[in-house]
Parts: C-alpha cells; structure tokens; sequence
C-alpha cells in the first residue's frame, strides 16, 4: 500500500503515504532479521522473532512475554508517567486449554483473579464473560467482515446492548493519537478488544484496532435511537425540534437543537433568555426521556429498547407503523387544513381559557411519522383492549373500526412517551359527509392531548373539547372551502 | 279609480308582507344551514349512547338503564339513569385525565382520595352537587387513561346508589 486516505465521520484521519527500497518502508526501521523496530511505534522482538514490545513514543508501552509453545503468556500495559499525566498499569495472564488447542480460556490479573473468560464452540469463541462489568456477553460475528462484536442477551435471548456505539467525537482532524483518548490514551481501545500486536484478534477499522462496540455500530448492529429520531418539544417557551442523542458518556435522550449536551444527563440553552408571554408548560424533558429522578433531562443508556423511557409492554416487529403515499397525504392534508383553520385568531384562541393560548402552536407539534403513526398495522401491545384486557394497537383499531379514527397512548404503550395512533375511522368514516373537516377536527383534538398534554376532563368531555374547537374553528372554513355548509 | 288606488295599495302591503317574511324564513333556514356542518361534525365524532350493556364492573342497581357509545378517539361514554334516581355520565379513555383535580381542593365541598387496585381514586363534591369520581385505568404516574363519573345528586339516596354501582368498577 502506498498511501490512504479515510474519514471517520465528518473528520478526515491523517493521510497515510509511503514509498518502498526492496519490499520494506522506507520510512521504518528494520532489524536484522527483517522485523520491523520503528514505523510509528517502537518494536522490539525476541531472538525467536517473537515481538515482546511496543512503545508508542506519547502514549504507552506493552510489553508481551510467551510460553514454551510461543503463545502469548503475559502481557503488561504501561502509560508512564513522562509519557503522559495518567498513569495507568495493567498485568495480564493467559490461561490457555489444550484442549481447545492452546486457546485462552481466562484472562488473569497479576494477583490470580479472573478477569475475563471465554466460550468457544466448534472453534469460535462463543461468549466471553467481562469481569470488569460482570457481564456475560455473547459474540457476534459479522458474516461479510468476519469482525467480531458483542452482546449482551436477556433470558428471553433479546439483545439488551451494553455499549455506547458512539466514541466522543473527535472534533476536527483525526489523529491516531487523538483516538487513543484525549490524553493519548484511551483504555477502551486495548485493554478491551483492540491489539496492536494481534489486530485479527480484536476488532479493527480501517486497520486501527478499535473497540468491537464501535464496529458493531458502523454495522448498523447497536442503534439505540428510537425510530423518530427528531420530534417537536417546547423548550424555555417555544415549540422546537428535539434529535434523539446518544451521549458518549452513557446518556442518551432527546435533546432540544436550542440546548447543548453539558454532561452527566443535563443539557443548557444555547439561546438567550427571551421573555415569555406565558402560554402552555415546557415539555417534561426528564419524563420524555425517562430520566427518573435523575438531576438531568437524560437518561442512562439501557439498550436497544431501554432508551430512557418505559418499556413497552411488546414492541413486536411493526410498533410504529409510518405513513407512505396516500395514507401520508391525506394525514398531511388534514393537518394543513387544521393550520389553515388556527390562522383565524378565533380558532387559534378557541382554548384560552382553558390554559392553551394558541392552537396553532399545537397543531404545529403533530408531524406524521415522528409522533403520529398509522395505527391499523402497529404491533405494539398493551392492557388497551375492552375491559383492560391485552392486546395490539393494531388489534385494537381493527375492532372499533366503525367508530375509533384517533387514539393517543401512553408510555405504558408505547415506551416512549406518548403517540397518536390514526384507525381506519380517520382514513374511512363512515360518512364522507364533511370528511376533510373532520379529519382536521381530529388533528386539533389530538394536538390537544398529544402536544398539549391536556386530558379531556378539563374540558368537561370529550365531546365538550370538540364542540369548542368546531364552535371556533368551523366557521373559518366557510369561505376557504369554497361554502362548505 | 279610488278602487283602483286602493287595490295597488293592498297589492303593495301584501307584497311587502311577503318580501319581509321570505326573508326572514331564509335568514333562518341559512343559519340553520351554517349550523348543520357543526352539528353533523360534532354527531360523527361523538354519537349518541344507545342502550347497551354497563362496562365491566359496573353494577346496575334495580330500575337503572344504561346507555353507551364509542367517540372517535375509543372513550367509552354513557349514561345511567332511571326515573327519580340519579343520572350519572361517564368517560373512559385514553387521554381523559383526572376530572377530580387534587390541585382544586378548595372548589369542593369535600374532597377523597382511597388506593384501589393500588391506584389513587379520587372521589369530590362539587359546590354544584354534582359527585365526581376518577379512576386511573393504568399504573403510570399521572396517566390521561382514567374513567371518570359524573354524578347529580338531588338526595342523600342519590350518593348511596352511585356509590354502590360504580365502586365496584375501581376494585374489579
């Protein structure tokens, strides 16, 4: 190879160029023996050719000894103290079975404890057992790369995710001592997986040894993110959007794009303070993203479906459903048509005394296939059924399908705060009589408890809350929809 | 020609009359119309409960009736009532939320809360006599699925009744 360009993201890593005398670098150092001593580390080899060191000049040194068969028997991390401002010392045993053919089967701390230990069937290492995080953790292999990734099961053999996929980001230019850590070392890169001096053993990108985590999230393996990925929120007053973020820190939420990350779950505004004219509460931060009573607005990470907020009761494979074609035209229309109705202040103010001083900005927040999905096919489940009994969102649409055009649910549902579901009433009433009118009447009623966060009761009924904003809202169309009436 | 001037004047009231009252009867039928869309909205969304049988749990006492419907967002809505007893609506669904405000103490004449199920039930009487009750239908904190009942109380008898016909829908 004579030279390579790679990017990590946005962040382009060093180039990489070399010119060959005789099928050696002509950069690098070699030894008699024809090893190499000095390319960007320093190596040292044994009279066997073994290599029994490697010195990175600003970050660490690990030193490898072997047994009688010239397997790795001890290896030894060091990042001394003129090298950088942590110091940090790792020992290193490997116990090996012959059975398995000179496999390490446990991975020993210099006074005997376990550190990790692993499984192999039919010659592949199967599980591994981190004794770091007492996890029992089971390896994945990528069919295509032959990498190796891991993951950690429940009893029911679903994926519960250990890891953030995401490293910190690096900033701008990527260099390899920047990957290392900040401080140029970074353990996660070789006491875990990575190993500069066996990097098949690990898992490597673009030829760098990396943690496996990582690689398994450029497989697309471990994306935590829920489907929609940015939503509508009110944040200090205003409606924004907000992007699902997970954190390298372990944290992991929605986060308002008027807010930056600060750390440990917490977020800050980006924005200067405003004055606010009043109006509905800021959306529940903490709630949304399931952050307990944690001092921050996010949560810890907890896996693939553990993204901060409850879990739902079963996902199943179709849990939000998304609009496409017609179905996303006419759900769009509606909301349009909805908009068009707010424009008069009349309707826009039909709720003011009810705490709600502008249902446009309601309206506004209901984006399909962010917080409102089609309903008819969803395969989540809960106690929604007739008299509290459990069964799919789906199932539930199909059986008031006569009757139920709109239903919002709730975390308990949908593990995710809550969503607007459409049935087959809102697509096909049962009348056409005034069809667009009330699919528009629909979306404002829903805006209500979707984004507004306002139950029927306060209203006095459900019935009282539509009567309100069609005694508002319904005159407006007169003109627009060429005398409707 | 005296006869002549007097018809035209009869002609010209009477046309009058005429001119005053079809114009009026269109003024009416034109705002009859511009309500109809409302109406027929607002019917569609919400029709009205039919005779059926109570929900789950709900025991009606001797001479009660209920009636039910489903709106178009599943709240589960009825009414029951019988002659000289108490009338007591009810909503059940999803994005309810407690009609009973524990904020709002002070507007009642009194105000109860009792773990069913292990879920607070809110029981208060309004200044207007009506006895409300909110049940959450599920455990999340602060859920908007809950089932609250409206009822007019003219009599003592009237909280009896409503009392032993709903309790039992909180502890089933």
């Amino acid at each position: 190879m004579q030279s390579s360009t790679n990017r990590f993201w946005s962040a382009a890593e060093e180039a990489y160029s070399a010119t060959y005398v005789n099928d050696r670098n002509a950069a690098w150092t070699y030894n008699a023996s024809g090893d190499v001593t000095d390319d960007t580390m320093h190596h040292v080899c044994n009279s066997a050719g073994y290599q029994v060191e490697a010195t990175d000049n600003c970050a660490f040194e690990i030193g490898q000894g072997y047994d009688g068969d010239g397997l790795p028997l001890k290896r030894e991390e060091n990042r001394p103290a003129p090298l950088a401002p942590t110091v940090f010392s790792d020992v290193m045993y490997y116990l090996r079975s012959s059975v398995l053919g000179g496999r390490v089967v446990v991975e020993l701390t210099a006074q005997g404890g376990r550190k990790n230990s692993y499984a192999y069937a039919n010659g592949e290492e199967i599980a591994r057992y981190d004794g770091q995080t007492a996890n029992l953790l089971f390896t994945m292999r990528n069919p295509v790369t032959g990498c190796s990734a891991y993951q950690q099961l429940d009893p029911t053999s679903t994926f519960l995710g250990f890891d953030d996929p995401y490293l910190k980001h690096p900033g701008k230019n990527v260099d390899y001592a920047l990957l290392k850590g900040e401080n140029g070392y970074n353990s996660a890169f070789f006491v875990g997986d990575g190993n500069p001096f066996d990097q098949g053993g690990g898992c490597t990108w673009n030829q760098m040894p990396v943690p496996c985590g990582y690689v398994w999230a450029l497989l697309g393996g471990a994306v935590v993110a829920p489907q929609d990925d940015v939503i509508s929120v009110r944040y200090k007053g205003e409606w924004v959007l907000a992007r699902f973020q997970a954190e390298a820190d372990g944290y992991q939420g929605y986060i308002p794009v008027t807010a930056s990350y600060e750390g440990e779950g917490r977020i800050r505004s980006i924005k200067p303070p405003t004055l606010r004219r009043g109006g509905p509460a800021d959306t529940d931060l903490g709630k949304l993203n399931g952050a307990g009573n944690d001092q921050g607005v996010l949560a810890r990470s907890t896996g693939f479906f553990g993204i901060g907020y409850g879990q739902p009761q079963n996902p199943g494979t179709t849990p939000f459903p998304t609009f496409t074609n017609d179905n996303l035209k006419v759900v769009q229309d509606s909301i349009k048509l909805a908009q068009e109705m707010t424009k008069n202040m009349k309707c826009d103010e039909a709720l003011k005394a009810y705490g709600i001083p502008s249902l446009a900005a309601l309206i506004n927040g209901m984006t399909p296939n962010s917080n409102v999905f089609d309903g008819r096919t969803s395969t989540l489940t809960g106690a929604i059924g007739k008299n509290g009994t459990t069964e799919s969102v789906g199932a539930y649409f199909k059986e008031n399908k006569a009757s139920v055009g709109a239903s919002v649910f709730n975390d308990s549902v949908t593990g995710r705060g809550s969503v607007t579901f459409l049935g087959d009433y809102f697509f096909n009433p049962v009348t056409i009589q005034w069809m667009a009118q009330q699919r528009a009447m629909i979306m404002l009623h829903e805006a209500v408890h979707q984004v507004g966060g306002k139950g029927d009761a306060p209203f006095g009924s459900s019935k009282r809350l539509s009567e309100k904003i069609i005694e508002k809202c319904y005159p407006v169309l007169k003109g627009k929809l060429g005398g409707v009436g | 020609m005296r006869h002549c001037s007097l018809t035209l004047r009869w002609t010209i009231k009477v046309l009058a009359i005429v001119f005053v009252m079809s114009h009026f009867s269109s003024a009416q039928d034109r705002s009859k119309k511009e309500s109809r869309p409302k109406e027929s909205a607002l019917r569609q969304l919400h029709p009205e409960p039919v005779e059926s049988n109570p929900p789950k749990g709900i025991g009606l006492l001797a001479g009660y009736k209920h009636k039910g419907a489903t709106d178009f967002e599943g709240n589960q809505v009825g009414v029951i009532s019988k002659r000289d007893g108490v009338k007591i609506k009810y909503e059940m669904g999803f994005s309810q939320g407690m009609a009973v405000d524990a904020d709002q103490k002070a507007i009642y004449v009194w105000y109860r809360e009792q773990k069913a199920n292990g879920r607070i039930t809110r029981y208060a009487l309004s200044k207007g006599n009506v006895l409300m009750i909110s049940i959450p239908l599920d455990d999340a904190p602060q859920t908007l699925h809950v089932a609250n009942f409206y009822g007019t109380i003219q009599k003592p008898d009237d909280i009896a009744d409503m009392l032993l016909m709903i309790l039992p829908f909180a502890y089933k």
